[in-house]
């Protein structure tokens, strides 16, 4: 009878020991809205937030604005503080509620456009578990839902290659290639693009670039390095950059040097 | 010994008992809808920690030594970031120590873009710690950083009990 009882224990203490306790576990579902509304008009929807702890949690929903940052990543803002921000748009119901182990439950919205809104407009639903009073150092977290909003009817968007350089040195060294992509439209604009290395109209190698992201009037960088070696001679470096069906293509010249090292 | 064979024996005959049988079966058809939820999950493994007692002009490890544990997962198929902040400075009434002198670094078990792998103070409200890269976003693999954080006393602080809320951020 005791050898059952002790493998009983082995076995839930090794499954135990394979889920590491958190303070804090959420997730949601969607992580990203794209919500086409005409002006004076609504779209509702809904956010599933489960707590995958084993403690109860409570939540808070709110909005805020965001831009992109330099690596890509978003810095969030009060809302109403960016020209493209929709938070104000947008009204949450529940705003705040508890959920216990395990639980879900869905978070609905409203997005209503206002009559004079033109292009488009982006915020974040954030859910964050409030903090206790503590002493010490209290820790939190937060997740979010981000909004892009198109207004029906009036939507542009262009993207406009403003560099694309090539920094080629010699033979058997890597290829830097650099792209700077304009959104000149009124609307967030996400692009691929991808680069082929020629050589007398042959590819010769090639790159998929990082996806390129960006709010209107701004512009984003993707670099890539070829690694592949190339011999010395001369090569053309094309990109296409593509969205939302259109494609943009841009080439350079370089040439590869013979090796300096003996 | 023997009972361990034998509730090897009676588990498996349970679980093959769970399949009914049928005497005889008809070909038909059956519609099945099954609704996959993505995943998108921030998973934080502790609520407080602390820097016991530090005097001016002295520098303190946080008093859990091994860090805080953040762990991000996603399933969408798009890059995910994880950004530490302070809700406000260190404070203890209208006293504040500046968040220059409040800094994290840690290490990560993903293959994306780490940036705590030097010392970074918390003065930049907009810092990322990681961006995870699209291969992380696709298989809802758990990618756990491991956050510290030490602080310097500047030499004019007054005494008092310092607090703040560190808030780790995850969107897409």
């Amino acid at each position: 009878m005791y050898f059952i009882i002790i493998l009983f224990i082995s076995i839930a203490s090794c499954i135990l020991s394979l889920e590491p306790a958190f303070a804090l576990s959420i997730n949601i579902d969607p992580p990203s809205v794209k919500l086409t509304v005409k002006a004076e008009q609504s779209k509702s929807g809904s956010i599933t937030v489960k707590n995958s702890g084993s403690s109860g949690i409570k939540i808070k929903a709110y909005t805020e604005d965001w831009v992109y940052a330099k690596d890509g990543s978003k810095i969030f803002m009060k809302p109403g503080s960016s020209v493209y921000s929709c938070s104000n748009w947008i009204k949450l119901d529940p705003a705040t509620f508890e959920l216990s182990p395990k639980e879900e439950k869905t978070v609905n919205y409203v997005l209503t456009v206002p009559k004079t809104a033109s292009g488009g407009h982006v915020s974040v639903i954030f859910f964050e578990c409030p903090v206790e009073n503590k002493e010490g150092i209290s820790v939190s977290g937060r997740i979010g839902t981000i909004v892009y909003q198109d207004t029906e009817g009036d939507i542009k968007r262009n993207g406009e290659i403003k560099e694309f350089a090539v920094l080629a040195s010699e033979e058997g060294k890597p290829v830097d290639i650099k792209l700077i992509l304009l959104n000149k439209g009124n609307t967030y604009l996400f692009a691929n693009a991808n680069v082929k290395i020629l050589r007398d109209d042959k590819t010769v190698a090639g790159s998929k670039m990082k996806p390129l992201s960006m709010l209107p009037d701004d512009s984003a960088t993707a670099s890539v390095t070829i690694a592949d070696p190339l011999k010395e001679g001369r090569y053309k470096a094309v990109v296409e950059v593509s969205y939302d069906g259109k494609t943009l293509k841009s080439e350079s010249d370089f040439s590869i040097k013979k090796s300096s090292q003996k | 010994m023997y009972y361990i064979i034998i509730l090897f024996i009676s588990l498996a005959f349970c679980t093959l008992s769970l399949e009914p049988a049928f005497a005889s079966q008809t070909s038909g058809t059956m519609t099945v809808t099954v609704f996959v939820q993505g995943t998108f999950g921030l998973m934080v493994n502790s609520d407080s920690f602390d820097f016991a007692s530090l005097m001016p002009g002295e520098t303190g490890e946080m008093f859990r030594a091994e860090g805080i544990n953040v762990s991000g997962a996603s399933s969408n198929g798009n890059p995910w970031y994880l950004k530490v902040s302070t809700v406000k400075p260190l404070s203890s009434g209208s006293d504040y120590i500046p968040n220059d002198n409040f800094t994290w670094y840690g290490s990560s078990e993903g293959k994306g873009t780490w940036y705590g792998s030097n010392e970074k103070s918390l003065a930049d409200p907009y810092d990322t710690a990681y961006i995870s890269i699209p291969e992380e976003a696709e298989l809802a693999d758990r990618i756990t950083n491991r956050f510290k954080f030490r602080l310097f006393v500047p030499n004019d602080t007054k005494p008092g009990n310092y607090t703040t809320t560190v808030m780790f951020t995850m969107t897409e």
